[in-house]
């Protein structure tokens, strides 16, 4: 009987395998490639285990269109049509705005801004993790969605992409522990460090006590950290905590994206500020100092603020 | 007594799809690991089939599937399943009871060395260094052991 067979196992066999493991998980946190395409083509089988588990909620749902009444659909489409030639009016100023604002910039520094191109994704899944801040959507590396991506709604930024298969890709929200983005704060010009906590709010710490912000106000993505385009939504301050002792004030808020209600959200793809970023940073440095500001000795990091900043106490 | 490999590994993919299973977050925590066992139990009961690299891949798919950490729930996986197969005679034979005990005590130290290993996990890139210094202690031991040898050998006359 198998019983007295011993299968003891050896400790050869589990001292590779250890060693095996303690390598993987270094070359993971440095972010070796192969390492990354082992979990991409593995994350494709189980990104399909996810979708096919989440599947009777998207038939449930199919089902549920079926008994909607008639009456309803009619309204719906003519409230959307509306909506829709709305959306279209107000579009056209924008592009007349957009066009002055890419003439200005120009005329400035030689760079005119260009509208990403977005993608439409529909959530199929919700891969479990400690603090539900996770969730896959049906675009893929098919559909070029890289890790990094920026991930947004119709309100504001929901997150990024974490890992793309073949299949889809999964997404961190920004509300999670593990994420962090660069803001600028209101119309004040200045940027500061907007982490997760793991629950719905936000943290922003280390923000100058002198800074006029008031609870309310909108925090927008700065550009600078590369990895969101500038100018999207992201939080709202709820609340200011004082730290008389420090000279410094903490913001908390709360993301003006729909986290809790999520079914299709929009994947930056390609964002034409980020990766142009480096190689523009050098001749805009060049051309703006003299013009701005006297030769100060920031670093290329604050520079794209800067101007902001002055142009914010001129008009206080 | 040989189960098919199908089966094993049917089974194995059925428990990663209880465990990604979407539940509300407060169920989540008290949702069981439904993968770790069914590892435990096929190499309780099947051992000649899975043994150590079958829980390894086991658990690096589990890594994946929750993105975690790449590695460590294959090697946590691992050191279960060894401990499993060490006391594999002792385990095979007691009653159901004892036997889910002795399992909620790995887990007690699955979830500890992991709980360790996440604390550790921000350093990990310095934890490459240290596994380089493992890496010379294997090439650098025949030339300690030659020597010392030698020494001990001289040093008996």
């Amino acid at each position: 009987m198998a019983l007295f067979d011993s299968h003891r196992p050896g400790f050869n066999l589990l001292l590779v395998l250890v060693v095996i493991s303690i390598a993987l998980m270094s070359l993971d946190r440095i972010g070796t490639r192969w390492v990354s395409q082992l979990d991409q083509g593995l994350g494709g089988a189980t990104d399909g285990i996810v979708k096919a588990i989440h599947q009777p909620v998207v038939m449930a749902r199919s089902v549920g269109q079926w008994f909607v009444e008639r009456r309803v659909l009619q309204a719906d489409v003519e409230r959307l049509r509306e909506e829709n030639i709305l959306l279209r009016g107000q579009m056209q100023q924008f592009v007349a705005l957009q066009r002055e604002v890419d003439e200005l910039r120009a005329m400035l520094d030689g760079k005119a801004s260009a509208i990403p191109s977005v993608l439409l994704a529909r959530r199929v899944g919700h891969p479990p993790s400690l603090q539900g801040n996770l969730f896959t959507i049906d675009r893929g590396h098919g559909d070029d969605v890289r890790p990094g991506d920026p991930v947004i709604d119709a309100h504001g930024v929901v997150g990024q992409i974490l890992r793309s298969t073949r299949s889809g890709a999964t997404v961190i929200q920004l509300t999670s522990r593990d994420h962090i983005l660069s803001i600028v704060l209101g119309d004040t010009g200045r940027t500061a460090l907007l982490r997760g906590t793991g629950n719905r709010q936000l943290i922003a710490e280390r923000v100058p006590e002198r800074t006029a912000i008031k609870p309310g106000d909108l925090l927008t993505t700065s550009g600078i950290d590369t990895a969101f385009p500038r100018g999207y939504p992201v939080a709202r301050v709820i609340a200011i905590e004082m730290d008389e002792a420090q000279g410094f004030i903490r913001l908390i808020a709360e993301p003006v994206a729909d986290l809790e209600r999520l079914d299709h959200v929009l994947v930056i793809t390609e964002a034409p500020d980020a990766p142009a970023a480096d190689t523009d940073a050098a001749s805009d440095e060049t051309l703006e100092r003299p013009i701005i500001t006297p030769p100060t000795d920031g670093n290329t990091v604050d520079e794209s603020a800067v101007p902001d900043a002055t142009g914010a106490t001129d008009d206080d | 007594m040989t189960t098919s490999w199908f089966a094993i590994i049917l089974t194995s993919i059925a428990a990663l799809a209880l465990t990604l299973l979407p539940l509300p977050t407060t169920m989540q925590v008290h949702n069981p690991q439904w993968l770790l066992l069914t590892m435990i139990f096929w190499s309780l009961y099947r051992p000649a089939q899975a043994g150590l690299i079958y829980a390894w891949i086991a658990g690096l798919m589990l890594d994946v599937a929750t993105n975690g950490l790449l590695g460590l729930n294959a090697l946590l996986f691992t050191m279960t399943a060894f401990l499993v197969l060490s006391l594999r005679q002792r385990l095979g034979v007691a009653p159901l009871l004892s036997q889910a005990l002795l399992i909620a005590g790995f887990t007690l130290v699955y979830l500890m060395v992991g709980l360790w290993v996440e604390g550790v996990a921000t350093d990990l890139v310095s934890m490459a260094t240290y596994l380089s210094r493992a890496l010379s202690n294997l090439a650098a031991w025949p030339v300690v052991f030659f020597l010392l040898s030698r020494l001990a050998r001289i040093s008996e006359r």
